[in-house]
């Protein structure tokens, strides 16, 4: 079993193979690429449902796959203490290294999440490391999907009017707070705006962020690694350096016409053209029903980036201040794959019937609270019994009457038959 | 007019609290009315029996306060509570004292469960009269509950096995006016417990605990479901209901309090918390498919050790009985007493697994439950009924200087106040 799912991950240690073949690399980022992968390998190679085994990271239990980034996938997780949703972002060190500046992306990514802090930029609870393994984990909120997989979740790829504006505003509002701090985000897309269960959204994924220098007087920044198609003129036509802010305004304003056209404002069969179109500048944007949205669009994409709006201005401009009533049209988070369940209920739920039913009846041995012993690749390393939960002190009494039959290992969810 | 009077009433006395008072109000319910809609804050006080409370001023001045001894624990025992005497006024009361620098709570929870409190004015409601800060301690001026909580209760040698029916009426019917006018007022309480059930020493019954209060009105609209878990509230967990603990898109709305009063009767009447025996995520499992607590009784322990039996055999495992295996004092009572089949079908019908089908705090308040205590007063009846406990201490006999804590702390033992109070 073990080795099994090694194999599953080691296949996607060489994506860089992939990249000049698929357009969707440099318009999309690197998702389209791993969800290929994930499908290959569960239709085809491992895909078992009936196995479930329960793992632990410190104190969280994990379930299935939400999605694949280019450092590793990212799993939900369940916080054992308070039984609060998380999700785990697992990153490999050997895979971290074959990524230009992999290993500097994420300790920046985790030095600016430490100390953010806002409802609409995503919270990082904790960090854990497991040295044998040489992997890392980032325990972070849990969020149903983000924007691009629900845009493609619908044959028309774009949101309502209202859905658009709802996540729009919030996204500004991240954006503001960010900006405060002195970080410029530099590559926001629908990718990298997730959605939590309440449709809170959270902006996430700072690993090409920036932190300005506190000293520092204007935003001027030299570098940029954010995804091709939502990028201004001005890195587009390579020039040295750059008003950080207002590229994020740039990647917001295409984010905006993206959300709301369903199409993108420039386009090109490669990296090249695509700069070519961008590096023009011009554009034009369908019909939506509402000039106000399309001047702000337009105030957003500005070529000259002393002109484009600042935040301030787009949080005063009509259409942010509009309120647009709620239609029935609503586009959902979509399930999992190989899943069919709109309401994204737990998946940790038949690992947890692995990890407290499993195999004792099959042994017909007597079941034992307080006593797991799971092999654990938690942080503190050599798997290590674990104790998620302590029974009460009187229970504990009676229980050491009886035999104590350690459960060892979980690997079938035999006892509950969903 | 009658509420603004009331409101500014309570509002002299906590200055800093400055709290708007909400223009969502609901007309309330007749139900309610005694404590209410009386036109003068004397009638008002004339109603919650007993005390004068709220014709007192008690001022955020630490001066004005006398602390006598500690007389439990809240807050993951990070706040102490002490017994307390208002000096200006003569009337003894109990401080909640939380060390700011030290406690590892949000400050902000605290914050919200101050402001929380004093949006509310109900006699089944504990009232929070002040709060300040005085060197780095966050005091909290509450009244004395001579009984302490429904938790102590049940810890109580006398009652280990449940609290007797009648009791348990009398107390549950209070709690859910106070959820009725919580509810009506846009709250999800989140946080009903025995031990957030405090009794006072002349019997009157009020609900505390109001840190993980949920506000649903967001921007003047009332939200229909909310989503937000409240992740620091890890000692209430086992009386959450299952969507509270789901976290899915669907959320919850406050019939997940309903589901907790239905804990909080089983912790009454059993003596026990439901699924308190198992680790959390074995609880998780157990209410997601479907496993409904009941009340031990003649009717039900037969049942559950015929289940428990079969389970040995079949393979599959309620999870519910452990604790009362290997106990055989508890097994006799439990086996011998009989609950009225409408405390049955209370308990039931609040545990129901899909929230629709739980009936609201209102409905709940006509249950046929109720009609033992109907148009009698928790006062008069209560303090008989939980004899021989003693409440902790009488207003009226508290010591009147230092000298005499020594008998007070002798008395406290008998009392048995060993569990924590949780405010």
């Amino acid at each position: 079993m073990d080795r099994m799912l090694d194999l599953d991950e080691d296949a996607f240690q060489h994506p860089t193979i992939m990249d000049d073949i698929l357009p969707e690399d440099f318009l999309n980022d690197d998702e389209p690429l791993g969800t290929l992968w994930t499908r290959l390998d569960s239709d085809q190679i491992i895909y078992q449902p009936q196995r479930r085994k329960a793992t632990m990271v410190g104190k969280y239990l994990k379930g299935e796959t939400l999605g694949e980034g280019s450092y590793g996938k990212v799993k939900e997780v369940l916080d054992s203490e308070n039984l609060c949703r998380r999700a785990v972002k697992i990153l490999k060190k050997g895979r971290l290294r074959k990524i230009p500046n992999g290993e500097q992306n994420v300790k920046r990514e985790i030095s600016l999440l430490k100390r953010l802090s806002n409802k609409n930029v995503i919270q990082l609870i904790e960090v854990l490391y497991h040295e044998e393994k040489q992997k890392m984990y980032m325990i972070m909120e849990y969020c149903s999907g983000n924007l691009q997989e629900m845009l493609e979740s619908v044959p028309e790829k774009k949101f309502p009017l209202w859905q658009a504006h709802m996540y729009f505003t919030q996204l500004i509002d991240g954006l503001e707070y960010l900006h405060s701090q002195g970080i410029v985000h530099k590559d926001i897309k629908p990718g990298n705006l997730l959605v939590t269960t309440d449709g809170t959204l959270k902006i996430t994924d700072l690993g090409v962020a920036e932190a300005l220098d506190y000293f520092q007087e204007d935003d001027i920044c030299k570098t940029s690694q954010g995804s091709p198609a939502f990028q201004p003129p001005e890195i587009a036509n390579g020039l040295d350096s750059f008003h950080g802010f207002k590229v994020d305004v740039w990647s917001s304003g295409v984010t905006l016409y993206n959300i709301i056209t369903g199409k993108y404002p420039f386009e090109g069969d490669n990296v090249y053209r695509l700069f070519e179109t961008i590096g023009k500048g011009v554009f034009t944007i369908p019909d939506t029903g509402d000039p106000s949205v399309e001047d702000l669009i337009r105030g957003m994409l500005t070529y000259d980036p002393v002109k484009r709006l600042k935040i301030q201005q787009i949080k005063h401009h009509n259409w942010y201040r509009k309120k647009i009533s709620r239609t029935t049209e609503y586009v959902m988070p979509p399930p999992l794959p190989d899943s069919d369940d709109p309401l994204r209920c737990m998946t940790v739920i038949p690992y947890l019937e692995a990890f407290h039913c499993g195999e004792e009846y099959d042994e017909e041995e007597e079941y034992e609270d307080g006593e797991f012993f799971v092999e654990q690749p938690g942080p503190s390393g050599q798997g290590a019994a674990q104790q998620p939960g302590t029974p009460s002190p009187k229970l504990k009494d009676k229980k050491s009457k009886r035999k104590k039959i350690p459960v060892r290992k979980f690997t079938f969810g035999s006892c509950k038959q969903q | 007019m009658s509420l603004m009077q009331c409101y500014c009433s309570s509002k002299k006395s906590v200055p800093e609290a400055d709290i708007e008072e909400p223009l969502y109000r609901k007309p309330r319910s007749r139900r309610e009315s005694p404590s209410w809609s009386s036109s003068s804050a004397s009638d008002r006080a004339s109603t919650s029996s007993a005390s004068n409370y709220n014709m007192v001023d008690f001022r955020p001045r630490p001066e004005d306060y006398q602390i006598f001894t500690v007389i439990g624990h809240a807050c993951n025992e990070q706040a102490t509570i002490s017994l307390a005497k208002h000096i200006p006024s003569g009337t003894h009361i109990t401080i909640r004292r939380i060390n700011l620098e030290e406690c590892d709570i949000d400050f902000g929870i605290l914050q919200h469960e101050i402001l929380a409190s004093k949006q509310f004015a109900h006699s089944n409601i504990l009232p929070l009269y002040s709060a300040f800060i005085h060197n780095k301690e966050l005091w909290a001026v509450m009244p004395l509950m001579g009984y302490g909580s429904c938790r102590d209760l049940v810890c109580h040698a006398q009652f280990t096995e449940g609290l007797p029916e009648l009791a348990i009426a009398f107390i549950l019917r209070d709690v859910l006016q106070a959820l009725e006018y919580i509810h009506a007022k846009g709250f999800i309480h989140r946080g009903i417990r025995a031990s957030h059930i405090l009794v006072s020493a002349n019997g009157q019954v009020r609900l505390s605990g109001m840190r993980y209060m949920l506000d649903t009105i967001v921007g003047g609209a009332k939200e229909h479901v909310v989503h937000d878990y409240p992740t620091t509230a890890i000692k209430s967990l086992h009386w959450m209901a299952p969507e509270i603990l789901e976290q899915n898109m669907a959320g919850y709305d406050n019939k997940s309090d309903i589901y907790s009063i239905g804990i909080t009767a089983c912790e009454l009447a059993n003596g026990c918390v439901p699924f308190a025996d198992m680790p959390l995520t074995l609880m998780l499992l157990e209410k997601m498919s479907g496993t409904t607590p009941r009340l031990l009784d003649n009717t039900t322990v037969p049942d559950y050790i015929m289940e428990e039996n079969q389970n040995m055999e079949g393979g599959t495992d309620s999870g519910i009985l452990r604790d009362s295996e290997g106990n055989s004092r508890g097994d006799t009572i439990k086996y011998q007493r009989i609950f009225s089949s409408h405390f049955h079908e209370f308990v039931e019908s609040c545990l129901k697994r899909d929230p629709t089908e739980r009936p609201t705090a209102t409905d709940l308040l006509s249950h046929s439950f109720f009609k033992q205590v109907k148009k009698k007063s928790t006062e008069a009846y209560l303090p008989n009924l939980l004899i021989p406990v003693q409440p902790l201490t009488d207003a009226t006999k508290l010591p009147k200087d230092d000298s005499a804590v020594g008998s007070l702390v002798d008395r406290l033992k008998d009392t048995d106040l060993g569990e924590q109070w949780s405010f």
